[in-house]
C-alpha cells in the first residue's frame, strides 16, 4: 500500500497505525487505545513536555522522549509498556508525589484526579521522600475561584490555557523552582474574565471553584448534558446535581460546538437558580396583591381567563411573549400553544429585537435570511470583521473562535467597536485587533460608510464585478462620493489614513468573515448599517461561491449573480429562535 | 609570565590598553571585518570558520561552523544572532573578562557573525550582575556606531548588522540558550522543548544562533590569520585554538589563563596558577564549572581538551577550574553546588524541580550529621531518575556533583553517617518506628 504525503505510518507497542502528518505521538498512541500518562499536555494547547510523565521510548533515539511533543514520523516505532519506560514514569511520579500534600480526603478533585489515577495505576504506595514539604502560605485568590497551591504539580495548563485559548494572561506562574505558585498577575486577587477554564484544566485539585467547595464527592453527582441558555452561542453544559442541589455546571472536553470552552456566565452562572428572590411558585393578583399558590390553581385559572377573553374578544385580542433565553422546544410548543389552541400569530421574542435589522438586509440582498457562516468558518477566516460586538463579553465562546482564527491562524482582525483596548486583566477583542476604529455606538453607520468610500476610492473593487454588474458599481461610487471624509473624520473622530489602511487589509483577504454583533443591530438605522456591510463584502469580490442576489447602498439597487459571501450576526447565530440575548446587555 | 602566546587576552594584556576604540584599532583591530565584508561571501566565512574547528566556548563545545550551517539557506526573512554573555556558572569568569576589558574584540566577532549568517540584528543577553560590564558594551557599541562599523550601512557596504545589549534579570537558567531566547522576547526564562532547534525556530520563531562570547572573540583572529594558523593550535584535529580557562580555589595565583587547548591539568595549576595555595596536596578539582563532576589528582595528566577530559569521566565544559586542596570536605563541597543548583532550578520540569529539592534536603541533613545509610542509596536513585529526563542539560548538571563526589569519596559520605549515629541524631523517620 502506498503511502499518501499526508498520512504517516508508526507502530506503537507493536500495533501499526496511519495518523495525519503532524500528529503528536500521545495522540496516535490515543488512537490505538494507548493511555500514556500525563499532566502537562492538553489537546488545546501547544505542547510544553514539562511533567515529563508521559515519556516513552523511540527506536533509535538515546533517550526516552516525551510523546506530547514528539511528532509521529513515519515508521516510527514506539514502545510505552516497557520496563524502562515503567520505571521512567514511576520515578517522574515519585518526584511528582514528594510536595504533593496528600490531602486526598479534603480534596474537592478527589475522585477525578489524574495524580490519583496515577499513583493508583503505579502503585506508588510508599515514600523514599523523608524531607520537609514545601508549604505556601495560603492566600485569597478571588470570589470565585480557590487555589491550593501545595497540591500544585507545575504543569502550567491553567495559564497556558488562559494565555494560548483565552488570551486574557491573567494567570502567571510566581516564583522559582519548587517555590514556584500559580498567581494573578500583579498583587491584587484575580481579575479576569472568570471564564473558569483553569478550574476544569486543573489536573490536580490546585484550582477549584468556591461555589461548589467542599460540597460533593465527585461520585455523589448526577449528570445531565444540557445548552446553556445565557447567550446565543449555545454551548453544551453538564449540569452536576447532588440531590435536589444544583452543584456545579460544566463542559467536558471535545463537548459541544464549545469544544469543552465555557465563559463566566456558563461555568459560574449557574447559582441564579438557587438565588433567594427567584421566584419559584406561580404567582396571581389577588386584591392588589400577588399572592403564592400551586401549580393546579394557577394553570386553572389562566385556562379559565384565556376562555372567557377568547369568547368575548376573539383570538386576536390575545399577544405572545417569551423570553429569548427559553430552548427551541419551549419556543416551539409556546407558539404552537399560542397559533393552534388559541388562535393567534400574535407572536414575539426579545430574540427578536434588532436582530430583524440583520435577517431582513440579508433576505433583501441574499435572498434568505439565513446565515452562511459556522464556527470553522470564523476559526479558518484570514480577515475578521467585527463591528460592534464587544465579543469576549456578549458571546465569549464565538469570541474564542476569532481568537483562534487571530492567534493560531494568522488572520487579519479589523474592529469597529465602542472599545478601547483593555490595559488591565479584563481583556477584549480590541487587544487582538491590526486596525481598531474605536467610536461611540451611534457613529457605526458612518464608520461602515467610512470603510465602504475607502474600498471605493482605493480602487479595491474587483474589475469583474465591475464588468458583471457595472450599474452596481456606478451607483456605489456616487453614493460613497457624496459622503465628505471631513463629515467622516468630524462624527468618528478617525482620520482618512486610518480608514484606507482598513480598507486595505480588507482588500487583501481572501476569505473575509463579518461579525455584527449586538450593539450594532439594537442601534439606529440599523437595518442600513447592514446593508452597508452587505455592500462592503460585495464590492470585496467575496462572492464566488454563492447565491447573493441583489445588493444595495441607500436605495439604489442592481440585479447581481454572486458566488461567495460569509455574513453572521453573532448573538443570535444558532438560529432565530434558539436563544436570545442577555436583554439588558 | 605564561610560556603560551595569548590570542584573546593578548591586547588587554598590554600595558595602557584601555579597550577603547582607538586601543583596538592600533592593535589590527577591525581589520578582519574590512576583510571579508561586502568582499567574501558569507558563506566563505562560515566555511573559514567550519575549517579552523572551532568549538563553542560555552560549555558543549559544538562546532560553530556546523552551527551556522543548520540555518536555513533559503530562509526569506530576519535572522538573528544573540551572544550568550549570561555568564553564571560558578567558577566561570572569563567573558567578563573579555567584555570589560577588550569589548571591541567581540563585537567585531560579533559583526563577522552576522554577516556570515546573514543577520540584521544581534542581541548580546548579558547577566544583569554585570552592570560594568553591559556599561562598557553600550559605549563600546556607541563607539563602533559612529565609527560605521555597526549600522544600517557598515563600511559603507549597504549591510546592516546592529547591535543591542539586553540585561538578565538574574537567573541561572537564561545561560541556557532557548532560556535566553524565551527571556529575550519578554517572557519568562524557561528553557523549550527541543526540537525545534533554535537555527530554524529561535528567537521570535526565526532562524537563530546562540554563541557564547569567547566563541566570537575568537572570530576575528580567524579571520585575519587564517583557519589553518588556528587549527594548528591546540590539539587538533578535534580541540583547536586557545581556550581561557578560570582557575580558581585554593591556588597561589587565581585567574584567568590562556593557554592552547591540549595542555594538561598539572601544567595549567602548577605552572600557570601557580601551584597550591598552602603547598597542601591537590584533594580534587571541577575541570569544567559547577556542572562538571570532579576529577580527582590522578587525572591531574589529562589534556585539557573536549575528549580527554570526556575520558577522564568529565567535561570541558565552560573552562571554570576550580581547585581544591587537601583538608576539603568534600561533601560540604558537593552540598555548596547543590545549594547553588537547587536555588537556579527553573521549575519547569518536575524532575529537576523535585529532584533538586529532595537531593539538597538530603544532603544538608548529611553534612547536619543527620543522615543514615539508606540516603546514600536514595541520593544515587534520585540522580539516576533525574539524568537524561529533563528538558534541558541542567538536570544532567545538577547530579554531577553528588554523583561524582560518592564514586570518588564515599568514605567522607559514610563517615559523616556514623558520626551522626555515634551523636545519636536520630532520623525523625526512625523516632517514628519507636514504640
Amino acid at each position: 500500500m502506498a503511502t499518501t504525503t499526508d498520512t504517516v505510518r508508526l507502530t506503537i507497542d507493536g500495533i501499526p497505525i496511519s495518523v495525519p502528518k503532524g500528529t503528536l505521538v500521545i495522540e496516535a498512541a490515543r488512537r490505538v487505545g494507548v493511555m500514556v500518562p500525563h499532566f502537562c499536555y492538553h489537546p488545546k494547547l501547544k505542547p510544553d513536555a514539562n511533567c515529563r510523565m508521559c515519556l516513552v521510548e523511540v527506536e533509535k533515539m538515546p533517550k526516552l522522549q516525551t510523546s506530547c511533543s514528539t511528532i509521529a514520523t513515519e515508521g516510527m516505532s514506539v514502545r510505552t509498556a516497557t520496563t524502562v519506560v515503567h520505571d521512567a514514569h514511576k520515578s517522574v511520579l515519585e518526584f511528582i508525589l514528594a510536595n504533593h500534600p496528600l490531602d486526598c480526603p479534603v480534596c474537592d478533585q478527589g475522585g477525578k484526579c489524574d495524580l490519583q489515577d496515577f499513583s493508583h495505576q503505579y502503585t506508588a504506595t510508599t515514600s523514599r521522600f523523608a524531607e520537609t514539604k514545601r508549604i505556601f502560605q495560603k492566600e485569597y485568590f478571588s470570589p470565585l475561584i480557590e487555589t491550593q497551591m501545595n497540591r500544585c504539580v507545575q504543569c502550567l495548563r491553567c495559564v497556558r490555557y488562559c494565555d494560548e485559548v483565552m488570551d486574557v494572561k491573567a494567570l502567571a506562574p510566581v516564583g522559582r523552582g519548587t517555590m514556584t505558585e500559580i498567581k494573578s498577575f500583579g498583587a491584587h486577587p484575580l481579575d479576569c474574565e472568570f471564564c473558569g477554564g483553569c478550574v476544569q484544566i486543573c489536573p490536580v485539585g490546585a484550582i477549584t471553584s468556591r461555589l461548589s467547595m467542599y460540597e460533593y464527592r465527585p461520585w455523589m453527582l448526577k449528570r445531565a448534558d444540557t445548552v446553556c441558555s445565557f447567550c446565543g452561542d449555545g454551548c453544551q453544559i453538564t449540569v452536576q446535581t447532588k440531590g435536589q442541589e444544583l452543584i456545579e455546571v460544566n463542559s467536558a472536553q471535545g463537548a459541544g460546538r464549545n469544544n469543552g470552552d465555557l465563559c463566566a456566565r456558563g461555568f459560574f452562572g449557574f447559582h441564579a437558580t438557587s438565588h433567594p428572590s427567584r421566584i419559584t411558585q406561580p404567582l396571581i393578583r389577588r386584591n392588589g396583591s400577588l399572592v403564592e399558590t400551586t401549580w393546579e390553581e394557577a394553570l386553572e385559572y389562566v385556562a379559565e381567563q384565556t376562555k372567557r377573553i377568547k369568547l368575548a374578544h376573539g383570538a386576536q385580542a390575545f399577544g405572545g411573549l417569551i423570553s429569548g433565553r427559553c430552548t427551541n422546544e419551549e419556543l416551539y410548543l409556546f407558539q404552537k400553544f399560542m397559533r393552534v389552541t388559541i388562535g393567534t400569530n400574535n407572536l414575539d421574542s426579545s430574540a427578536r429585537y434588532g436582530h430583524i435589522n440583520g435577517t431582513q438586509a440579508l433576505r433583501r440582498v441574499q435572498g434568505t435570511h439565513r446565515w452562511t457562516v459556522t464556527f470553522e468558518d470564523i476559526v479558518q477566516a484570514d480577515v475578521l470583521l467585527l463591528v460592534g460586538t464587544n465579543i469576549t463579553e456578549a458571546n465569549p465562546i464565538t469570541g474564542l473562535q476569532v481568537k483562534e482564527a487571530v492567534k493560531k491562524h494568522d488572520a487579519t482582525l479589523l474592529t469597529i467597536e465602542a472599545l478601547q483596548p483593555a490595559i488591565g486583566t479584563i481583556s477584549n477583542i480590541t487587544n487582538l485587533s491590526q486596525h481598531h476604529l474605536c467610536v461611540a455606538p451611534s457613529q457605526f453607520g458612518t464608520a461602515v460608510l467610512g470603510l465602504l468610500k475607502a474600498v471605493v476610492e482605493g480602487n479595491h473593487i474587483d474589475n469583474a464585478l465591475r464588468q458583471r454588474a457595472s450599474d452596481y458599481v456606478s451607483s456605489i461610487s456616487q453614493a460613497v462620493q457624496q459622503l465628505s471624509w471631513d463629515d467622516l473624520a468630524l462624527n468618528t473622530g478617525m482620520s482618512r489614513e486610518s480608514f484606507a489602511s482598513m480598507a486595505s487589509s480588507l482588500a487583501k483577504g481572501r476569505r473575509v468573515v463579518v461579525l455584527a454583533g449586538q450593539t450594532l443591530l439594537r442601534s439606529q438605522g440599523a437595518y442600513g448599517i447592514c446593508l452597508n456591510l452587505l455592500d462592503l463584502l460585495l464590492v470585496k469580490e467575496q462572492l464566488k461561491w454563492a447565491r447573493l442576489r441583489n445588493c444595495c447602498l441607500a436605495h439604489s439597487t442592481s440585479p447581481l449573480r454572486t458566488r461567495a459571501h460569509r455574513w453572521c450576526v453573532p448573538g443570535k447565530r444558532s438560529s432565530l429562535w434558539l436563544q436570545g440575548p442577555p436583554s439588558s446587555r | 609570565m605564561s610560556k603560551h602566546e595569548p590570542v584573546l587576552l593578548k591586547n588587554m594584556l598590554q600595558p595602557g590598553y584601555t579597550g577603547s576604540l582607538a586601543d583596538y584599532e592600533k592593535t589590527g583591530g577591525y581589520q578582519a571585518l574590512r576583510k571579508v565584508v561586502g568582499k567574501v561571501p558569507p558563506t566563505d566565512v562560515t566555511g573559514t570558520v567550519m575549517k579552523s574547528g572551532l568549538r563553542g566556548r560555552g560549555g558543549a563545545g559544538f562546532p560553530t561552523g556546523v552551527k551556522w550551517g543548520f540555518l536555513p539557506k533559503d530562509y526569506q526573512g530576519p535572522r538573528y544572532l544573540c551572544c550568550n554573555a549570561d555568564e553564571s556558572e560558578p567558577g566561570t569568569f572569563k567573558d567578563r573578562q573579555l567584555i570589560e576589558r577588550d569589548p571591541h574584540q567581540i563585537l567585531e566577532g560579533i559583526l563577522l557573525a552576522c554577516y556570515a549568517i546573514g543577520a540584521e540584528s544581534a542581541y548580546i543577553y548579558i547577566r544583569g550582575e554585570f552592570v560594568l560590564g553591559a556599561r562598557i558594551l553600550e559605549a563600546a557599541i556607541a563607539e563602533a556606531r559612529t565609527a560605521g562599523y555597526i549600522g544600517t550601512n557598515i563600511l559603507g557596504t549597504g549591510i546592516t548588522a546592529n547591535v543591542w545589549v539586553h540585561r538578565g534579570a538574574g537567573a541561572y537558567i537564561c545561560g541556557e540558550e532557548t532560556a535566553l531566547l524565551e527571556s529575550l522576547e519578554g517572557k519568562r526564562g524557561l528553557p523549550r522543548v527541543k526540537p525545534p532547534f533554535p537555527a530554524t525556530h529561535g528567537l521570535y520563531n526565526k532562524p537563530t544562533v546562540v554563541n557564547n562570547v569567547e566563541t566570537l572573540a575568537n572570530l576575528p583572529h580567524i579571520i585575519s590569520r587564517g583557519p589553518e594558523w588556528f587549527s594548528a593550535i591546540g590539539s587538533p584535529p578535534k580541540s583547536t585554538g586557545t581556550r581561557i580557562f578560570c582557575v580558581s580555589g585554593h591556588v597561589k595565583r587565581p585567574g584567568n589563563y590562556e593557554v592552547p587547548m591540549g595542555v594538561t591539568f598539572r601544567e595549567l595549576i602548577y605552572e600557570e596558577a601557580g601551584g597550591m595555595r598552602s603547598d597542601k596536596p591537590l584533594k580534587a578539582f571541577i575541570p569544567g564549572g559547577a556542572s562538571a563532576p570532579f576529577l580527582t589528582p590522578d587525572s591531574l595528566d589529562v589534556k585539557l581538551d573536549f575528549e580527554s577530559v570526556a575520558a577522564a569521566g568529565s567535561m570541558l565544559g565552560s573552562g571554570g577550574v576550580t581547585v581544591m586542596e587537601e583538608g576539603t570536605d568534600m561533601v560540604w563541597a558537593a552540598l555548596r553546588l547543590m545549594e547553588f543548583f537547587y536555588h537556579e532550578s527553573c521549575g519547569k520540569c518536575s524532575p529537576c524541580r523535585e529532584g533538586s529539592s529532595w537531593l539538597v534536603q538530603t544532603m544538608r541533613r548529611i553534612v547536619a550529621r543527620r543522615g543514615r545509610m539508606e540516603d546514600l542509596e536514595t541520593l544515587v536513585d534520585l540522580c539516576k531518575n533525574i539524568a537524561g529526563r529533563t528538558v534541558c542539560a541542567f538536570g544532567d548538571a545538577e547530579i554531577s556533583p553528588i554523583m561524582s563526589t560518592l564514586k570518588h569519596w564515599r568514605p567522607e559520605y559514610v563517615k559523616m553517617i556514623h558520626e551522626a549515629e555515634a551523636a545519636n541524631l536520630i532520623h525523625p523517620k526512625r523516632i517514628l518506628a519507636q514504640p
